[in-house]
């Protein structure tokens, strides 16, 4: 063991999609989900190294492009720069896009901190013929400045002697300077030095810099200062709007003269990704291809996972029978082999649908693929009353609507936030995923995969309507202007979607052994009593249950068992084919559950298209409405909507039963 | 335009027209259409099939019309024409394995014929133009993830 002398606090920060969370993987060892798209951390994360007699504790924080906050993410960021002291600033820069990344250095310098720059992605400056003299670098901006490969873990040894360095160092004064704002900053400086309090807290001269940068956040610290009058009565006096582009010119004078001097070559020219990107998010072609490619996943996730998810099911099969056959009080074997195994089994059949589907979108994340869907679907977005920064959110949705609903935090305007909030939870997740293949499977296996894909069309036209519908009826005005920075294409590594599938596919599991198994028993209890009735049949609790609400969805054309499954699908939606099997005594064989559902002469093609309708439009889970909450914190959102999701899921049921009942059923 | 750009348009221009042609025959089988030949060229009639061949006949189709950046449009059909033959490859290779594993009544008498698709080989020759331009489609320049 390593003996620890010295605790040293980094804040990891950067531009998005820089690499930040792939550096703090690599530094802690951790598995912090990564993507090659901006937004991916949405709250501050913190892991620990102990290296050279040094605990170095590591907070990811989320990306930001300054440090005057916009959204909620980079506000996490920029508070915990200025509030919490970190003992060193670690900015993750990105070495293929420097004048952009080092507008941040240049705000991170003038507060002071003691900075080290990872110049992480050097190899794609390099493959471009690029150099980077890091030295210059160093020189101009007083903090030392490490080449990194994060996926790679190349420079990790280098950057963390230097944290340790720049931890025991002061930090090098280094200021851009602002010509004839000078006087300006002096003024105010002296201003904000006469608090003595807030001048020992905080740089004054950065401090003199943000109020006329105008910073909200550095207003309210000093709002009920009694330096605060002066302040104000000067302020008013200077057009701050022309002092802030000032402000911006002198940085990037600044920044142009260091790239200048240490970046050889470094040339714009058309790269592959550009090259890529005339086809991806071409006008016409570009949404086609994502359809395409949606569809082709969907098709994958359908059809490759079968002869997995007949090996699972035959195995469950086997258990249950011999648990029926051996396992004495007779109850207890029921209670094991119909409630246990038949439930959890029938949710576990499905983990090679979950496993390929995340792989998929795993590959479709690292590969930067998605970020141009987000850039695709701006356009569209921005006539339903929504912004392309709203898609990176929706697209989350679907692998599961929790993160989702957290990544809404990237957009800065409340009113956008909201409707794509209310619009996450349409998004079908994977808890979705296994009733589809379940009835999709069983009533339309020749198209199964297509009625799949036609699911999560639907969930789009819902999440579409519902934007518009709020966009002109609730939030009226326009939706926010939308800047996205598209990053470079990359080929996905295994290890990164390997670890991205496995937590996917460990929490679906766990979910499975956890609120599932829960769920599955209560079933089973409720089908088994009271004592000595027919097992899950109209006399049990359970059968009582559904008698009473089976007059609600008569006319979508589901009968009482169907409605119990939906009711405890309320907790999470797996149940409802985990409650199917225990209601219609498939014991622990889905095939027989498909049997079972093909036998029923009250289920068709129709209704089972309805039901599949139903249970990807009303609320995903409980989980789901918690999280509504908490990032809303209204109860009257929340509750908006839950009702919301039922009354459409219900309506279009309704439609699609009344319809196409005597159409087609 | 050089030779070779001039080749790969040729190239791209001959696909184009296949995947046009069959994605409009998958279109109408899947509408309906029952023509007598169909079953020989494997064309299965699925709608989904035939935007997917359309789709991608339209990315070769587009080299011709965008013509500042001419390869472009062809080596990123080819890309995409060997992505969906290695879909229609996966998804056969399920079936083999669930008629090995649990016999043909498992998989509803499907035999490899069924399987067949005009993905597949026009997918194969997609990927024989991207052994021929491998070093033009460059993915292998694209840096690795997360970096």
């Amino acid at each position: 063991m390593q003996d620890v002398s010295k605790n040293v606090r980094v804040a990891l920060c950067g531009n998005p999609n820089v690499g930040k969370s792939s550096l703090f993987n690599a530094l802690t060892d951790s598995r912090q989900h990564v993507g090659n798209w901006p937004g991916v951390t949405v709250e501050r994360k913190s892991g620990y190294r102990v290296y050279r007699g040094h605990r170095i504790e590591i907070v990811d924080l989320p990306g930001t492009y300054s440090l005057i906050a916009s959204s909620k993410d980079e506000e996490v960021a920029t508070k915990y720069i200025i509030e919490e002291s970190p003992d060193v600033v670690l900015q993750v820069v990105d070495s293929s896009n420097l004048e952009r990344n080092l507008y941040l250095t240049m705000q991170l310098m003038e507060f002071g901190k003691p900075m080290v720059l990872a110049m992480n992605m050097s190899d794609i400056t390099e493959d471009r013929g690029d150099s980077l003299d890091l030295d210059v670098l160093k020189r101009f901006l007083g903090a030392p400045a490490v080449r990194t490969v994060a996926s790679e873990g190349i420079g990790l040894e280098e950057l963390l002697d230097a944290i340790v360095g720049v931890a025991k160092r002061i930090p090098v004064d280094r200021r851009v300077g602002y010509g004839e704002l000078e006087a300006t900053i002096s003024d105010l400086r002296d201003m904000v030095e006469r608090d003595a309090e807030i001048s020992s807290r905080y740089p004054s001269r950065w401090m003199a810099t943000r109020l006329i940068e105008n910073d909200s956040y550095v207003k309210g610290l000093l709002a009920d200062r009694p330096i605060w009058k002066d302040l104000e009565a000067y302020l008013s006096n200077i057009d701050r709007e022309e002092g802030e582009m000032d402000l911006a010119d002198s940085r990037y004078t600044v920044i142009d003269e260091v790239v200048a001097l240490s970046c050889k070559r470094c040339k714009p020219k058309r790269s592959v990704s550009d090259s890529m990107d005339r086809v991806l998010v071409h006008r016409y072609l570009g949404i086609p291809i994502f359809l395409i490619l949606l569809w082709g996943a969907f098709e994958l996730t359908f059809s490759a996972a079968a002869p997995f998810m007949d090996l699972i099911d035959a195995g469950f099969a086997e258990l249950g029978d011999w648990v029926a056959g051996n396992v004495r009080p007779e109850w207890l074997a029921s209670l094991l082999a119909d409630g246990v195994i038949g439930g959890v089994g029938s949710v576990l059949i499905f983990l090679p649908n979950i496993v390929i589907m995340f792989m998929i979108l795993g590959i479709l994340e690292d590969s930067g693929y998605m970020a141009r869907v987000a850039f695709l679907m701006d356009r569209l977005m921005s006539r339903v009353g929504l912004q392309g920064k709203s898609a990176i959110p929706l697209i989350m949705g679907f692998g599961c609507n929790l993160p989702a609903i957290m990544a809404t935090r990237s957009i800065e305007d409340r009113k956008d936030r909201l409707i794509t909030i209310m619009v996450t939870p349409f998004m079908s997740c994977s808890a979705r995923l296994p009733v589809y293949i379940l009835f999709a499977g069983a009533f339309f296996s020749h198209m199964a995969g297509t009625i799949v894909f036609m699911m999560y069309m639907i969930g789009i036209a819902a999440a579409i309507f519902t934007a518009m519908a709020l966009r002109a009826f609730v939030f009226k005005g326009e939706p926010s202007a939308f800047i996205m920075e598209l990053p470079p294409y990359r080929l996905p590594t295994t290890r990164s979607v390997g670890v991205h599938t496995w937590d996917r596919a460990f929490l679906y599991v766990k979910k499975a052994g956890t609120i599932i198994l829960l769920g599955v028993v209560a079933i089973w209890a409720l089908a088994s009593l009271p004592f000595g009735v027919e097992y899950g049949s109209e006399a049990s609790w359970i059968g009582a249950i559904g008698k009473v609400i089976e007059p609600l969805v008569e006319p979508l054309g589901f009968d009482w068992r169907i409605a119990v499954a939906l009711l405890f699908g309320f907790v999470a939606k797996e149940i409802i084919v985990g409650g199917l099997m225990t209601l219609y005594g498939a014991g622990q064989n889905e095939n027989a559950l498909t049997d079972a559902l093909k036998a029923d002469g009250s289920l068709n093609q129709v209704n089972a298209f309805g039901l599949m309708t139903f249970s990807l439009l009303y609320m995903p889970c409980v989980a789901t409405a918690g999280i509504i909450w908490g990032e809303t914190r209204s109860w009257k959102w929340t509750m908006f909507s839950i009702v919301y999701g039922i009354v459409l899921a219900y309506a279009i049921a309704l439609l699609i039963w009344q319809v196409g009942g005597p159409l087609f059923g | 335009m050089k030779e070779d750009d001039s080749r790969l348009m040729w190239f791209g221009a001959l696909l184009a027209a296949a995947y046009l042609v069959f994605g409009t025959l998958e279109v109408l089988g899947g509408i309906g259409y029952d023509g007598e030949r169909l079953g020989d060229l494997y064309v299965q009639g699925g709608i989904m099939d035939g935007l997917v061949l359309l789709v991608i006949g339209a990315v070769f189709a587009f080299g011709w019309k965008e013509r500042d950046d001419p390869s472009v449009f062809p080596l990123m059909g080819i890309s995409l024409g060997t992505i969906f033959l290695v879909i229609y490859l996966v998804l056969m290779g399920a079936n083999l394995l669930s008629l090995l594993m649990f016999g043909s009544e498992h998989v509803d008498g499907w035999t490899i014929a069924d399987g067949m698709r005009p993905g597949i080989y026009l997918g194969v020759i997609s990927a024989l133009g991207g052994v021929v331009w491998r070093k033009r489609l460059s993915l292998t320049m694209l840096s690795r993830a997360g970096a």
